[in-house]
């Protein structure tokens, strides 16, 4: 599974107006689940196709009715994306439909010719997964020699002309990796690095050393805060992922007043995932049993849209729905437990969520920090959950304060 | 396929947030003591002004006055 994200540039921005009028302003599409790499994280276990995947028709016919909802981004992902063999025709159909089209792609096997093929359709940018530097990139992704491709492919956007962005999955062991791996990448060219903790889903539940744990983002984002600044400085613009949050000390970089604030998970509400079964979800990485809202083959997307109750979850979601330390956060209100993937995997219920930093600093106010632990396995399914248990500890060593 | 017309989702909006002019956290519009800092949120404080959030928030104020114009 590809992340979702690539930049929040204006067009993805959310107005008031878009969110009282739940507008779908930013699919992300799983055109196939087709994968070439074998990540040890993947939380749509991906690597074979679905049984019934869209037609190319079927598919442009999702394209045309996403433009009427006034869709104004769709991100392609797999699996990974251009395994379809019509992935070019998508993207010129999103095009031509007056939306954006960007990819997220893992880049192993992602040709010059294919990157030049794409940017004449019409695509706009590329997000490329690097997990660390190769040794660790290789591991993680299950394929010596992906590290050294995804480089490759960052280094063939920039001669194409194509805007080449970066995604990162923090897990336990990258930290030590990151100002190295970010020095590295501007080499290659990135614009734009997008970072995403690793969420308690699919292979990760199977691979779980590999999450980081709540209290580490006391390390985290004071590091990622330092990248920010000296990014700033070399022409790379350091994003955080949906899950990386919330309201800590730092927000006001990366989430600062020009880019707008933390406004809650816009899953159901300003976002859509589709799978490439024509599953919809309000966001690509829910877990497809809880959150499935019907085929869009049966199903006008707007009749979902509007009326499924897989939906409609996050459009009316106040404090009432929030459980734990979320419920009587300041910012609960606002954050409503902050991404709903990361709490509803790991706990297997949205609306508390110990990845927040805000959190975490008030808890060591106590003298306490959390750790998951995990307690049931995940199926062999894609989306899969398990189950994690939420314990809290003494602190015994020194946090990091801003 | 069912051309069954679907009604218009509606969705909540987010509370507004501020930063904080002395330490800057996010408030809730219209706080006066910052519950981060204790100190008076609206007065502007050096961080804030050399950052440039003067002016971001500024041009964002207005954005949503006219936005609330236009309904």
């Amino acid at each position: 599974m590809a992340e979702p994200i690539l930049d929040d540039g204006p067009r993805r921005r959310l107005s008031l107006r878009d969110q009282i009028d739940c507008v779908p302003v930013y699919v992300v599409w799983e055109i196939t689940l087709a994968c070439n790499l074998k990540c040890l994280h993947c939380g749509s276990r991906a690597g074979h196709r679905r049984a019934s995947e869209l037609s190319t028709d079927e598919c442009i016919d999702v394209i045309r009715q996403l433009a009427e909802l006034g869709t104004r981004e769709i991100s392609i992902i797999g699996g990974e994306a251009f395994v379809r063999k019509d992935w070019l025709t998508l993207v010129r159909a999103i095009r031509d439909h007056g939306m954006d089209c960007t990819m997220q792609t893992g880049g192993y096997k992602l040709s010059r010719d294919m990157i030049e093929a794409a940017a004449g359709a019409g695509l706009l940018g590329l997000g490329v997964s690097i997990d660390g530097l190769e040794p660790l990139h290789d591991r993680l992704r299950g394929v010596p020699g992906s590290y050294l491709e995804a480089l490759r492919v960052l280094e063939d956007c920039r001669s194409a002309g194509l805007v080449a962005s970066v995604n990162t999955q923090i897990t336990s062991t990258v930290m030590p990796e990151l100002s190295d791996l970010m020095d590295v990448i501007i080499e290659a060219g990135a614009r734009y690095w997008q970072v995403q903790l690793t969420v308690a889903m699919g292979n990760a539940v199977d691979n779980d050393a590999i999450l980081l744990q709540p209290y580490e983002l006391a390390t985290l984002m004071p590091l990622l805060a330092d990248l920010h600044l000296r990014g700033r400085e070399l022409n790379l613009l350091l994003l955080p992922g949906n899950n990386i949050g919330y309201f800590g000390p730092y927000d006001v970089l990366w989430r600062g007043p020009d880019r707008g604030y933390y406004s809650g998970c816009p899953a159901g509400q300003n976002a859509i995932g589709l799978e490439a079964d024509g599953t919809l979800k309000g966001c690509p990485s829910l877990a497809t049993e809880r959150y499935g809202a019907g085929d869009v083959r049966n199903t006008p997307i707007a009749e979902l849209w509007a009326t499924h109750p897989a939906l409609q979850f996050n459009r009316d979601r106040g404090v009432e729905d929030l459980w734990g330390f979320c419920r009587g956060c300041y910012y609960a209100e606002t954050c409503r437990g902050g991404c709903t993937w990361t709490a509803d995997s790991l706990l297997g219920r949205r609306g508390n969520n110990p990845y927040c930093h805000h959190r975490v600093l008030k808890l060591a106010e106590r003298g306490i920090r959390e750790r998951i632990v995990k307690v049931e396995e995940a199926p062999s399914l894609p989306f899969a959950t398990g189950r994690f248990a939420l314990l809290e500890e003494p602190i015994t060593t020194g946090i990091a304060l801003p | 396929m069912s051309e069954r017309p679907a009604s218009p989702p509606r969705g909540r909006a987010a509370p507004v947030m501020v930063l904080c002019r002395q330490c800057l956290h996010y408030v809730f519009e219209g706080t006066q003591v910052c519950p981060h800092c204790g100190g008076d949120a609206r007065a502007a404080g050096a961080r804030y002004r050399d950052d440039g959030h003067l002016a971001i928030e500024t041009i964002q104020f207005i954005d949503r006055a006219a936005e609330r114009q236009r309904g």
